[in-house]
């Protein structure tokens, strides 16, 4: 439980007093409903030129601010009043308007001290007592390793604006967002496609020689390629993707783009349209094969003029 | 021919094609109207321009691909490959339903069921062009009275009024789902610059439940 000031307070000597003296009875207030809150008073002016007082509440679950006149301060019920409702809103945070975010971690093994950090870090984000932040997470315990708990369902939800910030503070304390996880790398996506593939082989469409999947930092959709000798020659050097829903087929994805081209059209393709991204990330070696699940090497035999172009 | 402007083209027709998707909405309502004392449905409506606006998309599509697509020719761009049109649309049809059928080849087989719904012209035997000739009737025609003689005496058959063939339950909700889909499944697809729009007024502009309800509510 601590109260701080800020420079520009502090610098104000008597503003700093009153605030100091408030805290005698902010301090009491906030400890009966939190152990881990603490409180931050900050300065500033009204367009009229008049001092405002602001105290940013914030705890791990929750944050809220609200502005204050020095005639508050020094009235005890006027500032019991405000301080109350800057507690329900920590607790519950009500404030309509800004859009917010939800940003989502990696289940992780976590100290006590990378938490404190994280902690610290997201303190230190300007005005973060008006983002609205809140964490979610489940804790669990893991007997080999006692000095650690495994935190999974791990979020922090924050107004819109101050997402970046949030982001780079989780990353800086060395966690990981769900959302840099290409959908691919997910669990059960490639599992998803390959019973994808396999049903092609089965219903009588062309039987895919090559299945491979590119665009990899789609986070909404997979792009696969289905390369098969049995497909339709077009000839024409097009090579469009037609899109649908993956609900049910493959998870965590919105959408998948089916990309279906006989070996030379694959050429023709190259050819007329080399900055398709798809030739991109070949060249990039930026795709997932998915058949033969050889790391590509059996693609790469086969169209090996394909990679140089 | 050649259509200098293609692209604008196929854009006017796409977006044709969506206000006829909007209007099968609209029609896909509870409606209590009579018609000389009979009772009246919207569902000849909602099948009509459901069948419509696939046929506008799909010939924009084409027109997008090609300048030499003629898209006053025929009623069922997606089961009928024109015969006289050039070998590149039958390519970039027959792409557009091997790339679907991939996907879904239920939405291929529906697309042929609405699309066979399509007015068509009577099949004229040599020597008989110029001559008058009767109409092709197609069983759950979307938009014409007809005789049925399927009772044994004869009826006739007015889709309006819902007495036969088309009810907005059966033929309307099945026909504006098959548009539904289609247009998810072409929104998502290629050319970005033709098939995006799509996405946005189906996604973002005019989400669409297949309920039988007032639209838009109110």
């Amino acid at each position: 439980m601590s109260s701080q000031l800020s420079t520009r307070l502090e610098e104000r000597q008597g503003l700093a007093d009153a605030v100091r003296a408030a805290d005698r009875v902010v301090i009491p207030m906030l400890q009966r409903h939190s152990s881990s809150a603490s409180a931050f008073w900050d300065v500033a002016e009204d367009v009229h030129s008049r001092d405002v007082l602001t105290l940013y509440l914030t705890d791990p679950w929750g944050s809220a601010a609200g502005d204050f006149a020095l005639g508050d301060l020094r009235d005890e019920r006027r500032l019991e009043r405000g301080v109350n409702e800057l507690i329900g809103e920590m607790i519950s945070p009500r404030r309509p308007g800004e859009s917010r975010e939800r940003i989502e971690l990696i289940d992780t093994l976590t100290s006590a001290d990378q938490l404190e950090r994280l902690r610290m870090r997201l303190g230190q984000i300007p005005n973060i007592g008006r983002a609205r932040l809140q964490l979610h997470n489940q804790v669990r315990l893991v007997p080999q390793k006692p000095e650690k708990y495994l935190l999974t369902d791990f979020a922090i939800e924050v107004d819109e604006p101050f997402a970046k910030a949030v982001r780079d503070s989780a990353v800086g304390c060395g966690f990981r967002l769900r959302e840099d996880v290409v959908l691919i790398k997910r669990e059960g996506v490639r599992e998803g496609l390959s019973r994808l593939i396999d049903q092609h082989f089965r219903d009588g469409e062309p039987k895919p020689d090559f299945a491979l999947c590119f665009r990899l930092r789609d986070r909404q959709t997979i792009h696969l390629l289905e390369v098969s000798r049995e497909a339709v020659a077009f000839g024409d050097g097009g090579l469009d993707g037609f899109g649908f829903s993956a609900r049910g087929l493959i998870p965590h994805a919105y959408s998948l783009k089916l990309y279906l081209a006989n070996p030379d059209d694959l050429y023709a393709a190259a050819r007329v349209n080399p900055d398709h991204p798809l030739f991109h990330d070949l060249r990039g070696g930026n795709c997932e094969f998915l058949r033969p699940d050889d790391g590509g090497e059996a693609f790469r035999k086969e169209f090996s003029d394909l990679m140089r172009v | 021919m050649l259509w200098e402007k293609n692209r604008e083209l196929a854009v006017a027709l796409r977006n044709q094609g969506l206000a006829d998707c909007l209007a099968a909405r609209f029609a896909l309502r509870p409606v209590e109207l009579t018609l000389f004392g009979e009772p009246v449905t919207f569902a000849h409506l909602v099948v009509s321009k459901s069948q419509q606006s696939v046929e506008k998309l799909t010939k924009g599509y084409l027109l997008w691909h090609s300048q030499s697509f003629d898209p006053t020719k025929g009623h069922s761009p997606f089961t009928e490959v024109v015969k006289d049109q050039p070998q590149v649309h039958k390519k970039a049809l027959a792409r557009l339903k091997e790339g679907m059928r991939r996907g879904s080849k239920t939405l291929v087989r529906e697309l042929e069921w609405l699309e066979a719904l399509a007015p068509r012209p009577p099949s004229v035997v040599a020597g008989q062009q110029g001559i008058l000739q009767s109409l092709e009737i197609i069983r759950e025609n979307t938009e014409y009275p007809f005789w049925s003689t399927s009772s044994g005496r004869g009826s006739l058959v007015i889709p309006a009024h819902g007495i036969a063939g088309i009810t907005l339950l059966n033929q309307g909700i099945r026909a504006f789902k098959i548009l539904r889909e289609y247009l998810n499944v072409l929104g998502m697809s290629d050319p970005i610059e033709y098939c995006g729009p799509i996405w946005d007024f189906i996604n973002k502009d005019h989400p669409m439940s297949t309920e039988i309800m007032e639209w838009p509510p109110s």
